[in-house]
């Protein structure tokens, strides 16, 4: 936290924010990395494209449960 | 022109306009103008996020991508909605509290500093200016079919309506035009996309029209000559006219190729598992079209003469990356410069949302960061139950048989064509719709920077609400007539390709800054200004070097452009950072802290 600014001015992602945000961005990277080794499979490749999509609603779904005031 | 058409066109114009004047008085004030008071309701805003951020290149260009070349562009789609967890987790509350009306606030408010200030509102006018392009080459695109204009009255009529929207109400008018377009978007695009399920894949063998050499000298045309270096033959018919046959992959098969004008409806499955299919539920859609054939069409030019020529695509050659010439590196085997290019383009997406001011000052229209984190939730649901139907409707328009072969644009209107034409008109309503939504959020942004960064606060000319408001309602006319010219100028190219600069650059140049600012207690106010300048400078430098802008924009050879691939994220967001970090540490200065710095 930036010494000058008030406690609550600049809060980064803490806890459930910290772990849900650092899985979507392995996820993410992992189907990347998973296209640049060799390009999925028709079935693969739609599963997975939606699954990325789906999850981050979910994500935000459970961030927005969670991250009361 | 379909007098149905126009009616429902000028409702939609009129209504927004209407709604726009009425709203009027309420955005008398900067803090009405720039942020609607921070009153809009956190449900409102969250549509109004779907409704800003979903623009021309996501409903326009993505549909056409993918009814053009299969999966390869839902991978926009994809990365396109993973910038919201960014946006969401890291970026939006602490904007909420640092900022007031523009991007560059939430970066001074540490620093005081009129570098920072200026170079935010810089950063913010090309972005702005960037993404504004794609727009209006969607409007222009939209125009010719709905109403029979040509490209520019497209672009004029959307710079005109636009530049009254935000003229006459500010934030107030874009974000409840950009509340009822994301509503009216999501739920249009659920409802074509049930049709196209309900309606099944239907089975065309005429697709394409078959022939042998054999054949055609039985026809008594003239004879056969083959163009040199190429898998074509040149026909004289009976009529005298001249035919181009490709040759197949066996050399006795020959494909009948047609001019622009010649092929007015084209998209066709040419061979299904097991015939016409009816009704189709949403995964079994994606399993009959693996098991299929696709007739697609690709360009060539001979002799100066553009043509199309068929190729006949399995279905699971379709639903896997790499089929565009975009994306083609990633079949290659090891090394290549185009998967390089494949991945900085997905890191300039995920990176980008949560650096385009226009999405940004969205933050500010909601009373707390309660309502920030809800309403960032509703954007994202909506936006990604979007992006799920953009595949639907990409390949429903890639099989409607009504796909234009030479506007990828105009996909998704199609699609909606070849049900009827009253959901024609509606559609194309709404992508027009869609383009003001998020041309306005885009000069609302661009007026702040000038008004608000620059004027105000970089040149402290000491001004009255209502002097600000007035300039920049000036500054917004400037921005929409710039806005206008550069739409004409660029008129030929695909809008989804066109916004992969835009989030390149925001990416490069705003993100490390603002993340920096936010979160790095060590940064410094010329190591924010270097870093914004340079992600700046290196991304706009880069693209105008690469291949795709020498093909595309300059007419010469991709392979003559100086850098090795065309996206350049990957080098330039952690050039930024650096920079930052560098400069930064060289030359700490003690933080001064603005009078208001206290929430």
């Amino acid at each position: 936290m930036p010494a000058a600014m008030p406690p609550d001015v600049a809060r980064p992602p803490r806890g459930m924010a910290r772990l849900l945000f650092g899985l979507y961005c392995l996820l993410y990277g992992a189907f990347i990395g998973a296209n640049l080794v060799a390009p999925m499979a028709a079935g693969t490749a739609v599963a997975s494209g939606l699954g990325l999509i789906v999850l981050a609603v979910v994500f935000a779904l459970i961030y927005a449960g969670w991250g009361g005031e | 022109m379909n007098p149905l058409t126009v009616a429902i066109f000028l409702a939609f114009v009129l209504f927004t306009l209407g709604l726009s004047w009425f709203l009027g008085r309420r955005a008398r004030s900067a803090e009405g103008y720039f942020a609607a008071h921070g009153e809009v309701h956190w449900f409102v805003n969250g549509f109004a996020f779907a409704g800003d951020y979903l623009s021309a290149a996501s409903f326009l260009g993505i549909c056409g991508m993918i009814a053009f070349y299969g999966y390869d562009g839902f991978l926009y789609s994809i990365g396109y909605l993973a910038g919201w967890i960014v946006a969401l987790f890291v970026v939006a509350e602490p904007l909420k509290r640092m900022g007031r009306f523009t991007f560059a606030d939430a970066l001074d408010r540490r620093f005081n500093s009129r570098g920072i200030k200026l170079a935010g509102a810089i950063s913010t006018l090309l972005v702005s200016l960037f993404y504004l392009i794609p727009q209006m080459v969607g409007a222009g695109a939209l125009i010719k079919p709905l109403l029979g204009f040509p490209h520019h009255v497209g672009v004029l009529l959307v710079g005109v309506v636009v530049t009254l929207i935000v003229v006459t109400a500010g934030m107030v008018s874009t974000t409840w035009v950009q509340f009822i377009k994301g509503a009216l978007l999501v739920a249009f695009c659920a409802l074509l996309t049930g049709l196209i399920l309900w309606r099944g894949l239907h089975e065309e063998p005429q697709a394409v029209e078959w022939s042998s050499p054999g054949e055609l000298e039985a026809r008594g045309v003239e004879p056969l000559e083959a163009v040199p270096d190429k898998p074509f033959v040149r026909v004289r018919n009976e009529r005298g006219e001249l035919e181009i046959w490709r040759v197949g992959a066996n050399q006795d098969e020959l494909l009948r190729c047609r001019t622009a004008a010649e092929l007015k409806s084209v998209g066709h499955v040419a061979k299904l598992p097991a015939g016409d299919t009816g009704p189709l539920g949403p995964l079994e859609f994606f399993q009959v079209l693996d098991q299929s054939v696709v007739v697609r069409w690709s360009k060539e030019t001979l002799d100066g003469t553009s043509f199309f020529y068929p190729v006949l695509t399995p279905g699971s050659d379709v639903l896997r990356p790499g089929l565009s010439p975009t994306f083609s590196g990633l079949r290659s085997e090891g090394f290549s410069w185009a998967k390089v290019d494949f991945l900085s383009l997905m890191l300039a997406l995920f990176c980008g949302t949560a650096s385009l001011p226009h999405i940004l000052i969205r933050y500010y229209t909601v009373r707390d960061q309660r309502a920030v984190r809800k309403s960032t939730v509703v954007g994202i649901a909506s936006i990604g139950t979007f992006y799920v139907l953009t595949l639907y409707l990409g390949l429903g328009a890639m099989t409607c048989g009504m796909l234009n072969p030479a506007d990828s644009n105009m996909a998704a209107p199609l699609l909606a064509r070849s049900f009827s034409e009253v959901l024609f008109a509606l559609i194309s309503a709404i992508a027009f719709t869609t383009v003001l939504g998020t041309v306005s959020g885009l000069i609302m942004a661009a007026s702040g920077a000038v008004a608000h960064d620059i004027a105000a606060n970089f040149l402290g000319l000491q001004l009255t609400d209502y002097e600000k408001v007035r300039l920049a309602k000036a500054a917004a006319i400037a921005v929409g007539v710039v806005a206008m010219g550069l739409g004409v100028l660029f008129q030929n190219l695909n809008v989804s390709f066109l916004v992969g600069w835009a989030f390149n650059v925001a990416a490069s140049a705003n993100l490390p800054a603002l993340l920096m600012a936010l979160f790095w207690k060590r940064a410094t106010a010329r190591g924010i200004v270097a870093s914004i300048l340079v992600g700046l400078a290196t991304s706009l430098g880069w693209i105008l070097l690469s291949g795709d802008t020498y093909s595309k924009v300059y007419g010469l050879a991709a392979s003559a452009a100086p850098v090795p691939f065309s996206q350049p994220a990957i080098v330039t967001i952690p050039l930024s950072f650096v920079v930052l970090v560098v400069v930064s540490l060289l030359g700490r200065q003690p933080v001064v802290r603005s009078p208001d710095a206290t929430p």
